[in-house]
């Protein structure tokens, strides 16, 4: 008789191996990074520029670039552009961080050459007309008041404006009144300084075949790149007074709770997020199992470690009963509170680090996921010791790190508190 | 060319195996053929409801979830209005686990009523966080059931309202279970590091042994053609007006479903589509405006849907969306156009099949539905389509007497 009861024998991973990019110059002192992996005949296509939130001297002006880079060039009309994209059956995101400027094509090997050439006009003959931006202001004004009617956008837009400051780049959120205000000058200033003749980095991966990356060299290595994008600084300003706005209509309230945290050369980095999965990083969490499965106040709570280039924060939320609002936040304080105080048995460390570990190991099984990987650690000044690094940190941490750790970084109060709804 | 493996076993579990030594881990995907069309007009979101029921602990298992997480490994689930899907990832070297634990609760349930308490509330949840608490939400619930009138997709899947999911019993858990949940309405897929033999030995150990049989026999009411066009108004505290024009069209098992496809993204996919490119770019009457499908396995929808520029009333939006269909109908697609999403739709199916778990989940999709060759030869599909084929389906489609619109309008008035 089959025994159904026991679990079968299982094994922990001991090493992990990730495959790395090579690495070329385009010639013109912009690294081109590649990872060559895979059977279908894609790729995934990034060009990435120091023109994000951080570099832009007004709100909206990374933002608006990314969307004009594709609303007409000194030879095609916006129309012409889109339609261009898409007879090749390319998919695009041009999009505009906290940090840089991404540009990022999706497309059937067949299709590079031509995908590149027109991206290499692109981004030196864009001109930013006045009439397209009009264009683009309307749609991102009704897009934008589509969003300020969901609680969850909201809360969100509050949080990063208290924790940081409306002064501060990873602070303000985009206002009507900016869409408004903002002038094609301003942007066309940004282009020049951050995008044209600017230094950029490309990263490749799908099947990547010395053809693609001798294509990619003629291309991309054919763009003048001339200065250095100075680099700005910025301070922020935190508020921590609590906030509630009540919306009569909404039938959901969003919570978000957090504070600032160190960032990804902090030693404590790896158990720090070890700490975070205990408490909301998955879905056997410690506030999943109680917001969601014991007490079905929501859908889904989370808790999660944002880093950005200058900044670390921690974030947790939920969209909650309205009426369970207040019980709600006090059971996070209290499962923050609980693992200060009492830290964690070892059987359910021992689920977290092989669940970590794990779910690390499926995450990187295709070519643009290992892309995403090389990406984090290249921009953030980091190497590949910092992947092995954390899995011997997740193997290594014990119950009394866990405890420690949380006192230390997850104290329940001197917390962010935002509700919205 | 994606290559796979087949095999049934005697309790009639269909299971397929999609080897790739390149990668680490190995995904399962169990997919059961039921969803919201199987279920009764007075009981509807029950199919998504008891999916979450599936992960409150099985007969030998108390939770579904520990264990998993225990060996390294992932897992999710979603139901649509064809089937219902399970999916999980993990190393490779611990599949046995996933094995033990999706046989478990093939096998039967713990039926804990605690369990249905709870998830009852999560789905409440649920559907006021995608459906209630967002602008535009509850489009669905408004269209459905006038753009069909016989068929269960005139209710979605989260369920018609709320109290339906209040009113659900554990009789109703235990019934739709053995109803619904025996081998020979599931097809396995198992993808990633792993061999035929193993997972055949796999298969006949773990889910060998399950005798559970049903006498469910699918019996869904087509729905009638339509004779006359529909209209609904509905309102809510949205900043724009909005617009949705639909048309039935072939089911996603219909070969005739690649046409009506197309058709759809010549009309609105992508701002170099004819929709957007002259009503959103050149006049300026909507701030987005597209087309697509449903993409269900019966007869599904072409939905056009849009939001209105202000000061634009809904009779002018549609005539001018009237005016670009009817172009169409009269005039047929240009050979480039065609050429267009072509490219983008073999673009998409190629992306589609990057990722390990997606093309488990495309492959379960298929062998369900006796399709498995789509797998491979969707694409062929595609290619073969020709201008004719979509000049003649948009005349059998865009009918103005087979379409149904809906106005959604702000609440206060402009």
């Amino acid at each position: 008789m089959l025994n159904r009861v026991t679990p079968p024998p299982f094994k922990l991973i001991d090493s992990l191996e990730i495959q790395q990019p090579e690495k070329v110059d385009l010639g013109n002192d912009c690294p081109f990074y590649f990872i060559n992996k895979g059977d279908q005949h894609v790729i995934n296509l990034e060009l990435v520029f120091e023109a994000g939130k951080w570099q832009e001297k007004s709100p909206g002006l990374s933002f608006f670039t990314a969307k004009m880079l594709k609303r007409g060039t000194t030879r095609y009309s916006s129309a012409a552009i889109n339609e261009y994209f898409e007879q090749y059956g390319a998919f695009t995101e041009f999009s505009s961080g906290n940090d840089r400027l991404s540009l990022t094509v999706y497309v059937l090997n067949e299709h590079l050459e031509n995908i590149l050439a027109l991206l290499v006009h692109l981004i030196t003959d864009s001109v930013f007309s006045q009439e397209e931006l009009e264009k683009e202001k309307k749609i991102q004004l009704s897009n934008l008041q589509v969003n300020l009617k969901k609680t969850s956008f909201l809360a969100d837009r509050l949080f990063k404006e208290r924790l940081f400051g409306a002064d501060y780049p990873y602070g303000y959120n985009i206002q009507e009144s900016d869409i408004d205000a903002l002038e094609r000058a301003a942007l066309f200033d940004f282009l020049k300084g951050n995008i044209k003749g600017a230094p950029f980095v490309v990263i490749a991966s799908g099947v990547v075949s010395s053809r693609e990356c001798d294509m990619i060299q003629k291309y991309l290595g054919s763009v003048e790149v001339n200065d250095e994008v100075k680099s700005a600084s910025h301070k922020f300003v935190s508020d921590f007074t609590p906030v509630y706005q009540e919306l009569d209509e909404a039938v959901q309230t969003s919570i978000r709770i957090g504070s600032h945290m160190p960032g990804r050369n902090h030693p404590d980095v790896h158990k720090i997020s070890v700490v975070n999965e205990i408490l909301g990083g998955y879905f056997g969490s410690r506030l999943m199992k109680n917001l969601r499965e014991e007490k079905g106040y929501t859908y889904g709570v989370y808790s999660r470690i944002v880093h950005m280039g200058h900044q670390s924060y921690l974030n947790i939320g939920a969209d909650v009963i309205k009426e369970s609002r207040e019980d709600a936040i006090a059971e996070v304080f209290r499962e923050m509170e609980n693992l200060s105080e009492n830290g964690i048995e070892e059987d359910e460390l021992a689920l977290v680090k092989n669940f970590m570990i794990g779910s690390f190991l499926t995450s990187i099984d295709s070519p643009f996921a290992l892309a995403s990987l090389f990406k984090l650690l290249y921009f953030n000044g980091l190497s590949y010791d910092f992947f092995s690094e954390k899995v011997k940190a997740i193997k290594n941490i014990s119950a009394g790190d866990v405890k420690q750790v949380a006192s230390q970084y997850f104290a329940h109060d001197g917390l962010l508190e935002i509700s919205v709804g | 060319m994606i290559n796979y493996e087949h095999f049934t076993l005697d309790n009639g579990l269909r299971v397929y195996v999609l080897p790739d030594p390149s990668v680490a881990v190995a995904v399962m995907n169990i997919a059961y053929d039921v969803g919201s069309r199987d279920e009764e007009p007075h009981k509807t979101g029950f199919a998504h409801l008891f999916e979450h029921l599936m992960f409150g602990g099985s007969k030998n298992i108390p939770s579904y979830d520990e264990p998993l997480q225990r060996v390294g490994g992932e897992n999710n689930a979603f139901t649509s209005a064809d089937y219902t899907n399970y999916y999980l990832t993990l190393p490779a070297t611990n599949l046995e686990t996933g094995f033990w634990l999706e046989s478990d609760r093939m096998l039967s349930l713990s039926f804990d009523p605690q369990v249905l308490a709870v998830q009852r509330k999560v789905v409440i949840e649920e559907f006021k966080q995608r459906y209630l608490n967002r602008p535009y939400g509850d489009v669905w619930h408004k269209l459905r059931p006038v753009a069909y009138q016989k068929h269960p997709y005139r209710w979605p899947v989260i369920g018609e309202k709320i109290a339906h999911i209040e009113e659900a019993t554990m009789e109703d858990v235990k019934s739709f279970f053995f109803r619904h949940y025996v081998p020979a309405r599931a097809v396995l897929v198992v993808a990633g590091n792993v061999t035929t033999p193993q997972v055949r030995a796999l298969s006949e150990k773990w889910f060998g042994p399950i005798t559970n049989t049903s006498a469910y026999v699918r019996n869904i009411p087509a729905e009638p053609i339509q004779h006359e066009k529909r209209t609904v108004s509905a309102s809510g505290d949205v900043p724009h007006k909005a617009i949705y024009k639909v048309y039935h069209m072939p089911g996603r098992t219909d070969p005739d479903y690649y046409t009506a496809d197309l058709l759809s993204d010549v009309l609105g996919r992508g701002k170099s589509s004819r929709l957007y490119q002259k009503l959103v770019d050149e006049k300026q009457l909507f701030t987005g405006l597209s087309a697509m499908v449903t993409g269900t396995s019966d007869p599904g929808l072409l939905t056009i849907n849009g939001h209105l520029m202000s000061g634009v009333s809904f009779e002018q939006a549609e005539e001018e969306i009237d005016a670009i269909v009817n172009d169409f109908v009269e005039k047929g697609v240009l050979d480039k156009e065609l050429e267009k999403v072509k490219n983008q739709a073999l673009a998409t199916l190629s992306f589609g099949k990057v990722e390990l778990l997606e093309k488990a989940m495309m492959l379960a999709y298929f062998a369900l539905n006796g399709l498995e060759d789509r797998l491979n030869n969707e694409d062929q599909l595609i290619k073969n389509i020709q201008p004719k084929d979509l000049k003649n389906m948009a005349e059998k489609l865009l009918i103005p007497e087979r379409s149904t619109v809906l106005y959604y309008d702000t609440k206060d008035k402009e």
